[in-house]
């Protein structure tokens, strides 16, 4: 039906009942459809999620998985970086398409992850592997904030530590060490940040990491009905994703 | 490129001020390559394009982000960044809003280049005409670079002299007179109503208007400025077809090299803005009147009353004898900051706000577009923009647009008792944010720049430092020593109240405490503490009165670390921020005892004075500090009084953005269950309400 000739349709839609019903019919089932591509969009989520500390390298991977190039590097972010993103081909020859969002890392800033939450199938949390322990405690805070989520917790959204900067070799912690530490860290934070109330612990407080009494790590959470942990090394600016680029792939694939 | 580059200062006086005048000694041309490096990238973060003479020492670029533009201080001219090793540099910025560009320039700071701020607007304007959202990389802008750069130097040149010339301000006068000349020169005719105000009068039809703009783009590059007559001659044709180009040229004129800028910026686009500009004053005015305090009579209300509960605390100002009774405090009372408040109250008012506001904002409009009619924007855009609704496709939003709206808003946040000055800059910051940007399809100009200050708001009061005290006794604890938190700040604002509420906190949170009284100054200060010792059940440390404070505060250090207690809290004498004595005596007590908090606390009455005594105290911390480097200034803020003060949060915002540190409690009643945490949603709100 094109715009011109509805006035006179609807005119012999009003004279002839049958034609009504079905129309009716029509239009009801089109709500239904847009309804239920909005209701499982809304559950399944199509993007996925770059955070992590400033200088982690977020940007950086992004452009390698969008453009394979890092082009002329990069600087701090101001604003989140929103664009689709093809990943090559598999041997399967499946391409895969997501929405990738860079979150700035700043303090200021990084809460608009929020935001973005909601409509995340995946996490990817940067983590700077050269520069770690200075930072540890404020990583691990913002990994706190990420399970803690209730978008990410409820959802048991899969979350990636994907440890950066794999290309330093030795000045480069190992993905175990990193993960045991943020273990450690977030088992730290737990006990205080549910007593802290009003907006800094706030409405997170709600999701118990891990059983009382009984210590964090990723797998028991996992186990627990918590967001889902794996970790992978990688160099973003050489552009060894492979542990991205797969954790992508199963984040749109199921 | 040319030549080594040669220079040396020359040290010399006049009227009185030391000035640097640099001279240059370069081969054949008069490129000098003053600036170190250029570079244009997405607010994104991803690189466009880069220029360097030198290798940069450390991350200006990263630190003017993190510091400055992300923390609501773009409105500011000049960035300066001390890298690690080496003299320090300035950093000049530029945003395209519109684009979501910006583009830096970094040089020494020992040099004062005058042509920067033109050489980077001429470098938008040139930037935007090649930009592709996907693309990334543009090899081929080196060379408009480099003929931006040699006008822009080459024009420098005859004015170095000038270069030392202590405001900006006169500089500034400088190539304005020069671009008037240049005008008058070429345009002998029309150059009349052009330059007295300077590109904000409006053009009487098209080809007026890229003749100025013409004139102004030839007047720069010969008076001082980046603009020369070459590419300016080609853009001036297409000056009135978008809003690129129009405002292209504008800002070339207009915006000052330096804070001028800022405070500035309203008058001096021409007749329109004047008037708005004074109008924002006035009102600004009558704010300040309407924000007189009666402090007295609030204070009264804080007299130490005895509640039914059993659970109160005296005032600090009114060093309240120890009372016989003193029952002991009900530990089994959560304290507030424990209880999550939901605030769910909707936001019915804001639709009637955001009325206000766009109507504020399509009257500026109106008179801004009403004087644009002609100039480009068209009939249809004109009459759009005067109904405040940006449709899609319409122009990208000038500083005028804004004004209105904008100047609205800081007379509001200075009615909620915002000190005048944190005001003025966040609203310049959120103009320089939002001026270029083009609007969603039929949304307000009012709604736009409303919620762009609720945005930067919300930013500037999030905390950016973890404000986890608990756990940051916990490692102390784990480190085998007390947590020591020293309260600071000017007489009777409630030190000690506040300290013994959050002794209370803490109890209730299974950490022992014990109490120092460090105010050996004040008769009745450590009778205070004894009572809310006893109340609270908690070890109290005094030595009277003739004791120098650091010594006590020491020794109440070694003996909580002796009785194992997990905190210590040294309550300080009060002082005003200009006493230097008492200024040096805190200042030693806190290099002497390595305090891990310094919490500073200040009354939420307190309107312009606030932004003073935070600065003062910190700067008086650092400069008494006898390793300034290792200065330990100022780590969160208290609030208190925060129950008498209605709406007029203001203070909460000024102390934030003009310390850098974060609230970390807010005292808003008269017993120890009143401590909170800060509420950044509703304190926004009751900001802009
Ligand atoms: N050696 C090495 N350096 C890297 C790698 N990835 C990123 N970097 C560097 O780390 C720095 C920061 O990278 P960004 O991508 O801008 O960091 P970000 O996480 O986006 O930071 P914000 O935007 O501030 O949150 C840049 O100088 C990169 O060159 C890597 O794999 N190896
Ligand atoms: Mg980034």
């Amino acid at each position: 039906m094109t715009e011109s000739e509805s006035p006179f349709s609807i005119e012999r839609l009003a004279h002839s009942p049958d034609a009504l019903k079905v129309f009716i019919a029509l239009l009801l089932l089109l709500c239904l459809l847009g309804v239920l591509q909005f209701w499982t969009q809304r559950k399944k989520g199509d993007s996925v999620l770059l955070v992590g500390a400033c200088g982690a390298g977020k940007t950086t991977l992004f452009l390698q998985l969008r453009d394979g190039t890092v082009h002329q590097g990069t600087v701090a972010s101001m604003v989140e970086n929103v664009d689709a993103v093809q990943l090559p081909a598999e041997k399967s020859g499946k391409k895969c398409s997501v929405r990738m969002v860079d979150v700035p890392g700043h303090p200021r800033v990084r809460s608009r992850f929020e935001q973005y939450a909601d409509r995340a199938c995946g996490i990817i949390f940067v983590v700077d592997a050269v520069d770690f322990l200075p930072h540890k405690t404020e990583i691990a805070e913002q990994l706190y904030e990420v399970l803690t989520n209730a978008a990410v917790f409820k959802r048991r959204l899969p979350l990636l530590l994907a440890c950066n900067k794999a290309d330093q070799g030795a000045r480069a912690h190992t993905v175990d060490f990193l993960r045991r530490r943020l273990e450690r860290e977030v088992e730290a934070l737990r006990g205080t940040r549910d007593t802290l109330g009003g907006e800094a612990g706030g409405q997170r407080g709600s999701f118990a990491l891990a059983r009382p009494g009984q210590a964090f790590s990723f797998d028991a959470q996992a186990r627990g009905g918590g967001p889902r942990v794996s970790a992978g090394a990688l160099s973003a600016l050489t552009g060894d994703v492979t542990s991205v680029t797969e954790f992508v792939r199963a984040c749109a694939g199921t | 490129m040319c030549g080594a580059r040669k220079f040396h200062s020359v040290l010399s006086d006049e009227g009185g001020a030391r000035l640097c005048v640099v001279k240059i000694q370069a081969g054949a041309c008069w490129w000098s390559g003053m600036i170190d490096y250029v570079c244009i990238f997405t607010k994104g973060g991803a690189l466009l394009w880069t220029w360097q003479l030198a290798a940069l020492r450390g991350l200006p670029v990263d630190a003017l982000i993190r510091t400055c533009l992300l923390e609501e201080r773009s409105g500011e001219s000049s960035f300066s960044y001390t890298p690690p090793s080496g003299a320090a540099y300035t950093l000049k910025w530029t945003l395209h809003n519109g684009l979501g560009l910006v583009f830096v320039a970094v040089y020494q700071r020992a040099l004062k280049l005058l042509y920067v701020d033109a050489l980077l607007e001429r470098l938008k304007a040139e930037f935007a005409e090649q930009y592709q959202p996907r693309v990334l990389e543009y090899p081929a802008f080196a060379d408009s670079f480099a003929a931006a750069l040699a006008d822009a130097e080459a024009g420098a040149a005859p004015s170095k002299r000038e270069a030392g010339a202590p405001g900006k301000g006169a500089a500034l006068r400088k190539a304005g007179d020069k671009t008037q000349a240049g005008s008058d020169q070429r345009l002998s005719g029309k150059s009349s109503d052009d330059n007295g105000e300077r590109s904000g009068a409006p053009a009487h039809d098209k080809d007026s208007k890229s003749g100025s703009a013409h004139a102004n783009g030839r007047a720069l590059g010969n008076g001082g400025s980046a603009a020369n007559g070459g590419p300016a001659d080609e853009n001036g044709g297409s000056a009135a077809e978008g809003a690129f180009d129009r405002s292209k040229f504008e800002k070339l004129a207009k915006r000052p090299p330096a804070g001028l800028a800022g405070r500035k910026g309203g008058a001096r686009k021409g007749p329109p803005g004047k008037d708005k500009a004074a109008k924002g004053e006035d009102k600004g005015k009558v704010g300040k009147v309407a924000r007189k305090w009666d402090s007295s009579s609030d204070n009264g209300e804080l007299d130490c009353s005895e509640q039914p509960g059993g659970a109160s605390t005296a005032d600090d100002s009114d060093g309240c004898a120890p009372s016989a009774r003193a029952p002991t405090a009900d530990l089994t009372l959560k304290s507030r900051v424990d209880v999550d408040e939901d605030d769910d109250e909707d936001d019915e008012e804001e639709e009637e706000e955001e009325k206000e506001a766009a109507v504020a904002g399509g009257q500026a409009a109106a008179v801004a577009g009403a004087s644009k009619v002609k100039a480009g924007g068209g009939l249809l855009g004109a009459f759009v923009r005067s109904l405040g609704v940006s449709v899609v496709g319409t122009a990208a939003l000038t500083r005028e647009d804004i004004a209105g709206a904008l100047a609205q808003l800081k007379r509001r946040l200075m009615e909620r008792n915002v000190a005048e000055e944190i005001a003025e800059k966040v609203c310049e910051s959120v103009a320089v944010n939002l001026e270029g940007r083009r609007l969603a399809g039929f949304t307000r100009i009012g709604t736009a720049v409303r919620a762009a200050v609720e945005e930067a708001l919300h930013r500037i009061l999030t905390p950016r430092r973890s404000v986890d005290i608990l756990r940051e006794v916990r490692q102390a604890k784990a480190r085998g020593r007390p947590y020591t938190i020293v309260f600071v700040g000017v007489n009777g604002v409630g030190k000690s109240t506040n300290l013994a509420k959050v002794a209370y906190w803490l109890l209730q949170n299974d950490v022992s405490v014990m109490i120092a009284a460090c105010d050996t100054f004040r008769s009745g200060a450590v009778e205070q503490l004894k009572t809310h010792c006893a109340r609270l059940g908690v070890p109290l440390y005094e030595r009277g009165y003739e004791k120098d404070p650091a010594k006590v505060a020491y020794e109440a250090q070694r003996a909580a670390a002796r009785e194992s207690t997990d905190v210590l809290l040294v309550d300080t004498a009060g002082r005003m921020q200009d006493n230097e004595p008492l200024m040096r005596a805190l200042s030693s007590l806190i290099a002497l005892n390595r305090p891990d908090l310094v919490l500073f606390v200040g009354e939420a009455l307190v309107g312009n004075d606030a932004v003073d005594q935070l600065t003062k105290f910190n700067r008086r911390l650092t400069d008494l500090a006898h390793d300034q480097t290792q200065a330990h200034t100022i780590d969160g803020i208290l609030l208190t009084k925060f129950d008498t003060i209605d709406d007029k949060v203001g203070a909460a915002l000024s102390m934030v953005y003009s310390s850098g540190a974060p609230i970390m409690f807010v005292g808003c009643g008269q017993t120890y269950v009143d401590l909170t945490k800060l509420n950044v949603k509703s304190i926004v709100r009751s900001l802009l309400k």
